[in-house]
């Protein structure tokens, strides 16, 4: 059996807000391809998780490692440049925008950013080359040929992507405008606008009904396979995470508690004791 | 609704920048008030274009325009001073060389004064931009009131309280209005571009727009720095237009603010066109309620004058547009032949049904 | 020595002054999160108030001056119902933005109803004017007034906050308004409080400061407004104590840099701002820690 790429590696991540250890000791890894869920009570610390990796926050002790980079304390755009996409709880739409303005709001920086381009080509010249010419500021006020070229083919893409995920016939409508499972279905498109290696998905069925979540979880399996994603996700509903995660990380009051594939995770006593009296496990 | 084709668009568009030729062309027949009058409003127009790409399209809420305004303005008006009329006004302090002894062209003194200005939103951007809301309106209302104290001392390079004076009115309509429409150009197509997309999530929701591989700060810092320049721009050509600079409160400190955030928030926060709108609004009811500031003679009775009314009734108007009408005339969107189309194409549909 | 003893009157009582005006800022801001752009400006109205009591009015000098406090407040009152309550619940940029418009109203207003050319205060008895010669210290009689009524006001302000039933409230509300509310404290009656007390405060300082540069004009307010904002931030907006502390502290600085280096007196605004600038940026939070970052 081939040895499978390791594409995260948390080690030993703490965070404290004040006095408060919101996260203690936690380590993970991702290998490539794969879907792995975290799980544990309301508060136990999983977004924070989330935002410690995206950038947001930055760990207090630990190490973060992606690609083979060490992305501790970097900036939520770099580390989104460099690969990491997610999307939100609450979802957090640019709601006045249209459905494909925000789809190339997420292409933005892949198209025109040529800073994480040059991080990863000082980080290693041999894998990553060094930036081409990208178009910048000027040439997008005088809209100059090689501009609107990008633009073209920012919008070409942004409509397959749409295709994609079956929002096409929405393009033109405001976000906001939107029933709530397709913005949650556009949260992800916007991510996935990025060029993501990882995505990051919180809680992405919250405040579904059962069908919704089906079909939900129909379209995180094919755009995986479409896209060669690999995915970390969030989830209060057990059984979609029992039904599409192949490892499972719980999570209670910051510390990793149990980890391993659904069966074990399910039969593990520590995670039954955690989730005790918690109505989502009934 | 039925689309307006790109040659429809082109061709409206076509006719209505040669209308606004033939009005400029013959804006002299208004009389050299109302011509004047014209000039200005332009001048305005990009005040507040310029305000409105900071304040509006980005959503960061900077209360320092009138600091780049005065910079550009003092900047280009050392330039074209003539070397006599230097050392005339500058009676206190003499002027530091190299100013002493050059005069430029307007052209270059105008771009060299947004440049200046446009620097100078770099250097106060830069701390600035590290805060967010009310803090950085704070933060750039005090360089502001810095850069004019600095203006108001350093009588060697700016004359200090005497002001400058004498200053060429070289602001013909043309310049005027033609550094306008480059700034709506200008302005627009970064609003219509990937970057002014950017703006506008950033302005909608800066956590999100991070993660989405957006560098927050420094696409702030590019809106800041463009807007600074129009700024500078408008400085110059208002300096040109009033021939007479100085530093008061009330004439290039906060209450220049204060007039561009009237003509933008009327206008609508984040719409070039609703900017331009408010522009000719806040020119024309100030300067029609100019009527009621000075002694008006009825029928050999003298109405005495009140002044400051027209700022006293902008005023009104301004709180109310901001507790029943936040969204302005335009809101974010713009003025386009579509969009006309459309607002017509309703109203006459509304009467034949 | 002499010099020494002059400047540190002269800065208890422009300290002061910047304190009782910061007050009103701070209040205001640790309930609605509000910068009250327009305080600076009911500073001035207090100022000409009091000058239209004792000249327009007649009234003796101590009654025009109660009168012209208990205006402003109701003008502060006012201000905070007509404009600012609508408002409460837009996103807090609109209210900076209505709070402006404001300022820029009381400004118009005071141009067009009391005229734009600054006006001589002289209607305080002339005894406040003298000056005490304590061996060869001369400390005017209006920088003890000053220091005494700023005293005293702090300790109506304590005893107000901490010792009735209102000021409960409004500590209750500045941490959080929606469970203050369902705790039956009537939100909007302590709002308008906050308000009254503001303002009269500014009232107070805006008298004393007439007194002291002896003339009131509509743009007067500006300057100290922004200033005792400055002062505000420097102890930490929303804190009480921080005000008071700040705004003695802004004085000290203030009389200080102009008493060492006289030829810097032209940029003691620019001091202040400059300081105001890096406290932003540094230490926002100010030496009374109020608010923490806010989280994702």
């Amino acid at each position: 059996m081939k040895m499978a790429e390791n594409i995260l590696d948390m080690d030993k991540i703490t965070i404290k807000f004040g006095g408060l250890t919101a996260v203690d000791d936690f380590s993970m890894y991702i290998n490539k391809g794969e879907l792995v869920g975290l799980i544990g009570p309301n508060g136990a610390g999983k977004t924070t998780i989330f935002n410690i990796i995206t950038g947001i926050y930055k760990p207090t002790a630990g190490k973060i490692v992606f690609k083979g980079i060490d992305i501790t304390g970097l900036k939520p755009q770099l580390i989104n440049q460099i690969g990491i996409a997610r999307t939100f709880q609450n979802i957090r739409l640019f709601s006045d925008m249209t459905v494909l303005e925000n789809i190339m709001v997420g292409q933005h920086s892949y198209f025109t950013n040529r800073k994480a381009l040059n991080f990863l080509h000082t980080h290693d010249p041999k894998k990553y080359p060094k930036s081409l010419w990208r178009p910048w500021l000027f040439s997008a006020i005088l809209k100059t040929p090689d501009y609107v070229k990008i633009e073209k083919v920012m919008k070409a893409k942004a409509f397959d992507l749409l295709g994609k995920m079956e929002l096409q016939k929405y393009a033109d409508f405001k976000a906001s405008a939107l029933p709530y499972g397709q913005q949650r279905k556009l949260e992800i498109a916007r991510a996935l606008a990025t060029n993501p290696t990882l995505l990051i998905l919180d809680e992405p069925a919250a405040g579904m009904n059962p069908q919704e979540s089906q079909v939900l979880l129909e379209s995180i399996r094919k755009i995986m396979k479409d896209f060669s994603l690999t995915i970390l996700l969030i989830e209060h509903d057990m059984k979609f995470v029992m039904n599409i995660c192949e490892r499972i990380y719980v999570l209670d009051y910051g510390k990793l508690i149990s980890h391993g594939n659904p069966e074990a995770v399910q039969n593990d006593k520590k995670v039954i004791e955690a989730y005790l009296g918690d109505e989502v496990y009934v | 609704m039925k689309k307006l084709s790109f040659k429809v668009n082109v061709m409206l568009t076509i006719v209505f920048l040669v209308g606004i030729y033939f009005f400029l062309a013959n804006a002299s027949i208004f009389g050299d008030y109302w011509s004047r009058i014209i000039t200005l409003i332009a001048i305005y127009g990009i005040m507040a274009v310029s305000y409105t790409l900071v304040n509006g399209v980005t959503g960061i809420f900077s209360l320092g325009q009138a600091g780049f305004i005065a910079i550009g303005a003092y900047t280009s008006a050392l330039l074209t001073l003539s070397i006599q009329q230097k050392q005339m006004s500058f009676f206190i302090q003499p002027l530091i060389w190299p100013l002493n002894s050059i005069q430029i062209g307007f052209l270059p003194a105008t771009i060299i004064g947004g440049l200046v200005a446009a620097f100078f939103a770099f250097l106060i951007g830069y701390p600035s931009l590290r805060l967010t809301g009310d803090y950085f309106a704070i933060a750039t209302l005090a360089f502001a009131e810095i850069i004019r104290i600095l203006i108001q001392n350093f009588y060697g390079l700016t004359n200090g309280t005497l002001g400058l004076k004498g200053i060429n009115s070289y602001t013909t309509v043309w310049w005027a209005w033609g550094w306008l429409f480059v700034t709506v150009i200008v302005v627009g197509s970064l609003k219509f571009s990937s970057y002014g997309r950017a703006l506008r999530a950033i302005s909608e929701d800066p956590m999100a727009a991070k993660v989405m591989g957006i560098d927050v700060f420094w696409h702030q810092m590019m809106a800041f720095v463009v807007s600074g320049f129009f700024a500078g721009i408008s400085g110059s050509l208002y300096a040109h237009w009033i021939t007479t600079l100085d530093p008061r409160p009330t004439s290039l400190g906060v209450m220049l603010t204060f007039y561009v955030l009237i003509m933008i928030v009327i206008g609508g926060l984040g719409s070039v066109s609703g900017a331009i709108i408010g522009a000719i609004f806040f020119a024309f009811v100030s300067q029609w309620l100019r009527m009621f500031e000075s002694n008006v003679n009825l029928f050999g009775l003298t109405i005495p004058g009140v002044p400051g009314m027209s700022m006293l009734l902008l005023s009104v108007i301004f709180i109310f547009v901001m507790i029943f009408w936040r969204r302005g005339l335009m809101g974010k969107s713009e003025l386009s032949w579509q969009n006309i189309y459309a607002f017509f194409k309703t109203r006459v549909g509304d009467e034949n049904g | 020595m002499n010099a020494l003893i002059q400047n540190f009157f002269n800065s208890l009582a422009l300290g002061g002054l910047y304190a009782l005006i910061a007050v009103g800022y701070t209040m205001v801001y640790g309930i609605l999160r509000l910068i009250n752009f327009a305080h600076g400006d009911i500073f001035m109205m207090g100022t000409y108030f009091a000058f239209y009591a004792i000249t327009l009015l007649l009234l003796p000098w101590w009654l025009g001056f109660l009168f012209a406090i208990f205006i402003t407040g109701l003008l502060g009152y006012s201000i905070e119902k007509i404009a600012y309550r609508p408002l409460r619940n837009a996103p807090r940029i609109s209210s900076l933005i209505t709070a402006i418009g404001m300022s820029f109203f009381l400004e118009s207003f005071a141009v067009v109803v009391f005229g734009g050319i600054p006006k001589s205060f002289n209607v305080y008895p002339k005894m406040f004017s003298d000056v005490i010669i304590i061996g060869k210290t001369r400390i005017p009689v209006l920088t003890f007034i000053t220091i005494i009524v700023t005293v005293l006001l702090f300790l109506f302000l304590w005893w107000l906050l901490y010792k009735t039933k209102t000021g409960l409230a409004m500590r209750a509300i500045s941490v959080d308004i929606p469970t203050t509310s369902l705790m039956g404290a009537n939100v909007n009656n302590v709002i308008s409080i906050t308000f009254i007390v503001g303002s009269s405060f500014a009232a107070v300082a805006g008298i004393l400061w007439a007194m002291k540069y002896p003339q009131v004009q509509p743009y007067m307010g500006f300057t100290p407004g922004l200033k005792a904002f400055v002062a505000a931030v420097i102890g930490g907006i929303g804190s009480i104590q921080g005000a008071i502390v700040g705004g003695f502290l802004l004085g000290f600085l203030e009389i200080m840099l102009v008493g060492f280096f006289p030829n810097l007196a032209g940029y003691r605004d620019v001091f202040a701002y400059v300081t105001l600038v890096i406290i932003l940026m540094f230490r926002p939070t100010g030496i009374f820690k109020i608010y923490s970052e806010q989280k994702v």
